[in-house]
């Protein structure tokens, strides 16, 4: 192998339920943000605009659509003859001595923490010879330069970096999840924490460095950043790209943000739609209306519909004559014809819709959007309440008079059609 | 698949006006968001050809810089590739591709160093799907020399700048004339043919010797009688762009959800270079109909009945009606544009009007442009 000066651990968290149903069969750095990308696409654009090319993502637990968006890394030049992406799923090894005791039986060695996560990738990481490691969270939306972090690292003589957003943007300094170690301290640190059930690296850290007089640098990043820890954040943070001069910019050259497109073909605007304050990815067909909102790729908005404040992912169709706000529907889902989801008072509708909801103040944002999770289906003619959360493929027989309450959890399990 | 892959893309064409003196035909944008190449690249590589020679001469930049990788096509395999062939000053040869037939004689060496019986030669300025491997099939099952793709015009249209061709009943080739000026069929070439790549060496190398470098001219139309040359048929859309009118009315085609379905939603799919492009943005004030917009677009003024290629920006209170804007094309608030096609990069400043009365204007406008 190539020596590497710098290599990047992905950690990605396969049981985040940070998202409801939007995350009940996949990591949460794998739902899908801002219309056509994927939350991991910018921890692993950021590596590779920072000039790594060795990334090892970290996978755990429900982390098929992981796998397949990242494949052997094409979308990011991320695949090297030497280095480049690879997935690094738990396995069982003698030297793996962290088992989940699950009834009895050792079965499967799961990563008990970001640090046995690590630990157990140490043979993947040697091969390398790096000198630091850049260890990050793939869950977080943002754009960094890690050499700047890298080069502030090596100026101050620490032994390990950590990337924090200082404290007068909130009452502290908030922990960035993103970390670079000198390659000895690294090793020395995971074989002290290996054991510790649940050790996390954050958490270890100030305990570790008191004890072997190890300095800790303090990157403070003032940028756009977002961890997005629940619903309501992580549609404010999306609707955030609708408005006219986003704080978040994807539109410039420099810095891009790659991902994985299954296509380019443009998207239709029909006669009957209507289009505006949304961003709207490729291959999408448009005959309904849409406002102030954020529409993935491949999505299909019948005539008649009209969708509002509301994030629809890819590959979504949406039936005629329905009405969407405040919602975020997940990827592959079919709602059927003269559905209402999300909207409170069917009165009062039509004057609300164009109306900018990211702009407003709310109390309990994350208890008002209404989340339909992936690959549901929802049939035609029901109510779904603000609030409410679906997944799965739901029948009219699911729903009481046609009407799901506020509040309420629709869980289908079970096979999908 | 049994074949190699040759696409003829050197060509410029003073039916495309302006539009050429920017780029090779071949390289012409097309639907938003892809080139005309695209369609016989994805062609070739649904049909699982695995080596395609690209020959090009005429203004190549744009054309190369799409084909910058093979792998949007899926041409990066250790077996085969994507070749592309320029004309190269060697020992005993100074010239520029004197024809079709001489492009393939100067790339020889491309033909000699395969192993596949079969080449599958095709233009790329055509818009079209067509499963390959049913067409050598055909080529089999004919015993042909040679077999012609060709297609049925509508009732008189204008086919003076084809190839026509009639065929017995049998669809063996008896007449062939190159643009005709009072044809008397309707069915016209479509520049896409199969012939053995042994029996393709030959010609090539005889017709070098004799000094004449068409392969529609000298080998085509000369070898008529001599070979078993036969037509196929393509019954689907097909459309060769090479004149302004057909390259706006081909564009205009995809507003249609038939064409978009036939081309893009019904597998097996056309592929083109990924560029990575953010979603395409709609403001306040935004009132776009019957549209396609590609991505990377930011778009505030109403669009209808038109095609933006892919990073264009229309500005506030701007009407663009009927029109095409290539790639990258900004246009100033409260401008109007009508039956226009706007060259790529362009910059329309403010207020600025163009409209096209009978004929498609073709808009150049290269103003200085300032980039926050």
């Amino acid at each position: 192998m190539y020596k590497k000066e710098m290599i990047a651990m992905l950690l990605t968290d396969g049981e985040s339920k940070d998202l409801g149903v939007l995350t009940l069969g996949t990591a949460k750095s794998a739902v899908s943000f801002g219309g056509k990308y994927r939350i991991i696409d910018f921890a692993l654009s950021n590596c590779v605009n920072s000039g790594i090319d060795t990334v090892g993502v970290l996978t755990q637990h429900r982390s098929q659509r992981l796998n397949t968006h990242i494949g052997i890394g094409i979308p990011w030049d991320l695949d090297r003859n030497a280095g480049g992406v690879i997935l690094l799923p738990p396995y069982e090894n003698n030297a793996n001595v962290n088992y989940n005791d699950t009834a009895g039986g050792t079965e499967f060695a799961c990563h008990t923490g970001t640090v046995n996560a690590v630990y157990q990738n140490i043979e993947y990481m040697e091969s390398f010879e790096p000198d630091y490691v850049l260890i990050l969270s793939a869950d977080n939306v943002y754009k960094m330069d890690y050499g700047n972090m890298l080069a502030k690292h090596k100026e101050s003589g620490a032994g390990i970096s950590r990337a924090v957003i200082p404290a007068h943007y909130s009452d502290s300094d908030t922990d960035m999840g993103i970390y670079i170690f000198n390659w000895n301290v690294l090793m020395d640190f995971l074989k002290t924490y290996r054991d510790d059930i649940g050790a996390d690296i954050n958490s270890c850290i100030p305990g570790y460095a008191g004890e072997n007089n190890v300095y800790v640098n303090i990157y403070e990043y003032n940028g756009y950043w977002k961890n997005l820890p629940d619903i309501g954040a992580y549609w404010e943070d999306c609707m955030e790209l609708t408005s006219i001069v986003p704080e978040f910019n994807l539109y410039e050259d420099y810095w891009k943000i790659y991902t994985r497109s299954e296509s380019q073909t443009p998207q239709y605007i029909a006669e009957t739609a209507q289009t505006e304050q949304c961003i709207i990815g490729d291959d999408t067909d448009i005959c309904g209306s849409v406002y102030n909102s954020v529409i993935g790729y491949g999505v299909t908005i019948a005539a008649g519909a009209t969708v509002s404040n509301s994030i629809i992912m890819n590959n979504t169709y949406i039936g005629a004559d329905s009405r969407i706000d405040m919602t975020v529907i997940g990827e592959d889902t079919k709602v059927g014809s003269n559905v209402r989801i999300g909207v409170n008072d069917a009165g009062t509708f039509d004057i609300q819709y164009k109306e900018r909801a990211a702009e407003r103040t709310w109390d309990n944002l994350s208890a008002r959007i209404t989340t339909i999770g992936e690959k549901s289906v929802i049939p035609d003619n029901v109510s779904i309440a603000a609030g409410a959360a679906v997944s799965g493929v739901t029948e009219s027989t699911d729903y009481a008079d046609s009407v799901l309450g506020s509040g309420m959890t629709l869980i289908k399990a079970g096979e999908r059609s | 698949m049994r074949a190699v892959g040759i696409i003829l893309a050197g060509g410029n064409s003073h039916r495309m006006k302006e539009l050429s003196i920017r780029r090779a035909v071949c390289a012409m944008p097309m639907a938003g968001s892809y080139r005309s190449i695209d369609f016989t690249l994805s062609n070739m590589a649904n049909a699982h050809i695995q080596k395609v020679a690209v020959l090009t001469q005429y203004n190549a930049r744009s054309l190369n810089e799409h084909l910058n990788s093979s792998k949007w096509w899926e041409f990066s395999r250790k077996h085969g590739g994507l070749y592309v062939f320029t004309p190269t000053v060697t020992v005993d040869n100074s010239n520029w591709y004197r024809g079709t037939s001489d492009a393939m004689y100067q790339n020889l060496h491309f033909l000699k160093n395969s192993h596949e019986p079969y080449v599958i030669i095709a233009s790329g300025d055509c818009i079209y799907k067509m499963d390959f491997n049913r067409l050598l099939e055909y080529h089999i099952e004919k015993k042909a020399d040679i077999t012609v793709v060709c297609h049925d015009m509508e009732p008189g249209a204008d086919v003076e700048r084809y190839g026509t061709i009639r065929m017995n009943v049998d669809n063996r080739i008896e007449e062939f004339e190159e643009k005709p000026l009072h044809p008397n069929s309707s069915t016209v070439s479509c520049g896409i043919y199969v012939i053995r790549r042994r029996l393709l060496i030959e010609l090539v190398e005889r017709c070098e010797e004799e000094e004449q470098y068409d392969f529609v001219r000298d080998i085509l139309i000369r070898y008529k009688d001599r070979k078993h040359i036969y037509g196929y048929k393509i019954n689907d859309y097909w459309k060769n762009i090479a004149s302004v009118e057909d390259y706006y009315s081909a564009n205009m085609d995809f507003l249609k959800p038939e064409i978009r379905d036939y081309f893009f939603r019904n597998p097996p799919g056309i592929y083109t270079r990924v560029e990575d492009l953010p979603p395409a943005k709609y403001n306040a004030g935004a009132a776009v109909k019957n549209s396609l917009i590609a991505g990377g677009c930011i778009i505030n003024g109403t669009v209808e009945n038109s095609v933006i290629f892919k990073k264009s920006y229309v500005g506030n209170n701007c009407i663009i009606k009927n029109s095409i804007i290539l790639n990258d094309v900004y246009i100033g608030d409260n401008s109007r544009i009508e039956n226009c096609i706007v060259e790529s990069r362009g910059t329309i400043k403010a207020g600025a009007v163009y409209a096209g009365e009978r004929d498609i204007n073709i808009v150049v406008e290269c103003a200085e442009r300032y980039v926050l």
